[in-house]
């Protein structure tokens, strides 16, 4: 068939245009997969990441897609006009609704700006068994992510406890980078 | 050997459920094949006692304890607990601080608590924002009301005066330019002008609403309305003193113009049937004398109404002269008058008639004659039963007889 030329000088696709698929195309099975599936896709990734680049090049990788997907998700799928505390309702019931996890604030210090949050049921984590070590960076980086998005500067988040700590909720410590 | 391993174990085991302390268990005691199970109860001994010291910090409300170990899954749930609690501390915390956007989820009935709390509590503060803005209005529109009232109170020209019905004190005065406490002897514009500021101070009358008026030709005159009033819980009186110097003036001088006749400039019939009506009704002596001027049409006829205006003015300031000013002299028609005297009787009266008319025609310069004719009548004021018409009637009878002879007389000497 030769070249194409429709596809000739096109730009290098980014997050948003893969975001942007048609729902239709599932029009049988919909847009809903198993927890398994996903998790399925982020361990095998994780592994790899760790056999090929080492543990802390896999987290660093982790960490910054997260937050991509952190920034996406604030700006296309949360309303970031709202004041701080309707922020944080929203984003809770948008991340039930999506089935990413339960939200919940254990503390925020409206005057440093930081952030105490716990996530259970975490489609990351919950239910896994006792690994010794914090799983969850994409969350880390999701976090972060949606934070430096509402925010308007620069935030890291902290996975401190996790299921796979032994705990049962995910808890994050974010606050502004200094 | 083996009985007693597992009668160890087993009592190790029943203390670390029960008791308190636990009786440690030395694993050395034991036989080879039992020291693995011995450290693992060992290690379960501390996990229950973490655990315990966990949910003793957790039944006592202390969310800042000491966190159980990581690998201790008997505190698994514990902790999820503990997250929740936290996360529960803070949506209280935000809900004191107003925010009641605050909602619990997956924590059963409780969730289905807290959210009806929240979204009643939220229910309420719109309903109560409602309210305020509401009072907030009417308290606006009051307010506008109000500044109108106190604009047009101030600017009115008129005094209002409120007194303490019991101490006496003013407590209110539209005139007053401060906030300063009110001077009892009223301020210099009161003082000076409201001559009977004691008597509104010492107001004293059950009634509940009364008009009436005060002052004379120099302090100027006053009306006064007086009606109770209740003033910041106490009982006062309210004065609104309205100067009507000028309006009683300016009555004056219509009442005087409508008594007047503009002719002669003395008064008119109006007057003397008023007058007369009054001396009948207080039964006073009087002496009325009814005068009618001779030859008026003759000299209109001939000289011109200027000149009859003249004729009547010459006998009108005859007449002026020769009476007393207490006398009550009017024109009741063109050519007709009336004397009332207060004192006196009716043969001086007539003699005082004669001798003017004699008087009268001495004096006379005008190129025709002059002369007036009389009549005389006396009232008795206790004895009187006749009316006005009637006193008059009988004058006008007795001017007639002497107008006969005048009428000769006149009639000659043109």
């Amino acid at each position: 068939m030769g070249d194409n030329i429709f596809l000739k000088n096109s730009k290098k696709p980014e997050l948003s245009d893969y975001m942007n698929f048609n729902v239709q195309g599932r029009g049988n099975l919909g847009d809903d997969i198993p927890l398994a599936v996903y998790r399925l896709m982020e361990f095998s990734l994780r592994e790899q990441l760790m056999e090929q680049l080492g543990r802390e090049e896999q987290i660093q990788i982790f960490r910054k897609a997260g937050y991509r997907a952190g920034v996406y998700f604030a700006e296309n799928m949360l309303d970031t006009s709202l004041s701080l505390n309707e922020f944080i309702a929203g984003l809770q019931r948008r991340m039930e609704e999506l089935k990413i996890g339960v939200l919940r604030v254990e503390k925020l210090d409206k005057e440093t700006g930081k952030i105490v949050l716990t996530v259970s049921e975490d489609a990351d984590c919950s239910g896994l068994p006792l690994l010794g070590e914090t799983v969850c960076n994409y969350d880390e980086g999701f976090i972060s992510g949606i934070l430096s998005a509402y925010m308007g500067k620069e935030y890291s988040a902290v996975e401190i406890d996790c299921w796979a700590t032994g705990d049962r909720v995910c808890r994050f410590s974010a606050g502004p980078k200094e | 050997m083996e009985k007693d391993n597992c009668e160890m174990l087993f009592e190790y085991l029943k203390s670390i459920l029960y008791d308190s302390p636990i009786r440690p268990l030395h694993v050395e005691e034991l036989d080879a094949p039992y020291r693995k199970l011995g450290l693992g109860l060992q290690y379960l001994q501390k996990a229950v006692e973490e655990m315990q010291a966990y949910t003793k910090d957790l039944s006592q409300g202390n969310l800042s304890g000491e966190f159980p170990a990581r690998d201790n899954f008997l505190c698994a749930n514990l902790k999820n607990l503990h997250a929740n609690l936290n996360h529960l501390t803070w949506q209280a915390k935000e809900v004191a601080a107003g925010d009641y956007s605050q909602h619990v989820s997956y924590l059963g009935e409780f969730s289905e608590a807290f959210n009806t709390m929240t979204a009643q509590l939220k229910e309420r503060e719109a309903l109560l924002k409602e309210e305020t803005a509401r009072v907030q209005k009417r308290a606006e529109v009051i307010e506008g009301y109000n500044e109108l009232l106190v604009e047009l109170t101030t600017k009115r020209n008129e005094w209002i005066l409120v007194v303490d019905a019991n101490s006496r004190d003013i407590v209110y005065c539209n005139k007053r330019k401060d906030e300063k406490k009110i001077d009892p002897e009223f301020c210099h514009i009161c003082q000076h002008r409201l001559s009977f500021r004691n008597k509104i101070l010492n107001w004293q009358e059950s009634g509940q609403y009364k008009v009436w008026e005060m002052g004379d030709e120099e302090q100027g005159f006053y009306r006064i309305t007086t009606f109770l009033i209740e003033w910041q819980g106490r009982n006062a009186y309210a004065h609104i003193v309205v100067d009507i110097t000028d309006d009683k003036k300016a009555a004056d001088k219509l009442t005087s113009k409508a008594y007047c006749d503009p002719g002669t400039g003395i008064q008119n019939r109006l007057f003397f049937v008023e007058y007369m009506e009054k001396v009948l009704e207080e039964k006073r002596d009087i002496v009325l004398c009814y005068m009618d001027l001779d030859g008026l049409k003759y000299v209109n006829d001939r000289f011109g109404h200027s000149e009859g205006d003249a004729y009547i003015h010459s006998f009108v300031e005859a007449v002026q002269k020769s009476f007393r000013s207490m006398d009550v002299f009017v024109r009741i028609g063109g050519d007709e008058f009336c004397i009332v005297m207060s004192e006196g009787e009716k043969r001086a009266a007539e003699k005082r008639l004669a001798d003017l008319l004699k008087d009268f025609v001495k004096t006379n310069t005008r190129p025709y004659p002059v002369s007036f004719s009389y009549g005389v009548v006396e009232i008795e004021g206790k004895k009187n039963s006749l009316g006005l018409k009637e006193i008059v009637t009988m004058a006008d009878a007795r001017m007639y007889e002497c107008k006969k002879i005048n009428k000769e007389q006149y009639h000659r000497n043109i």
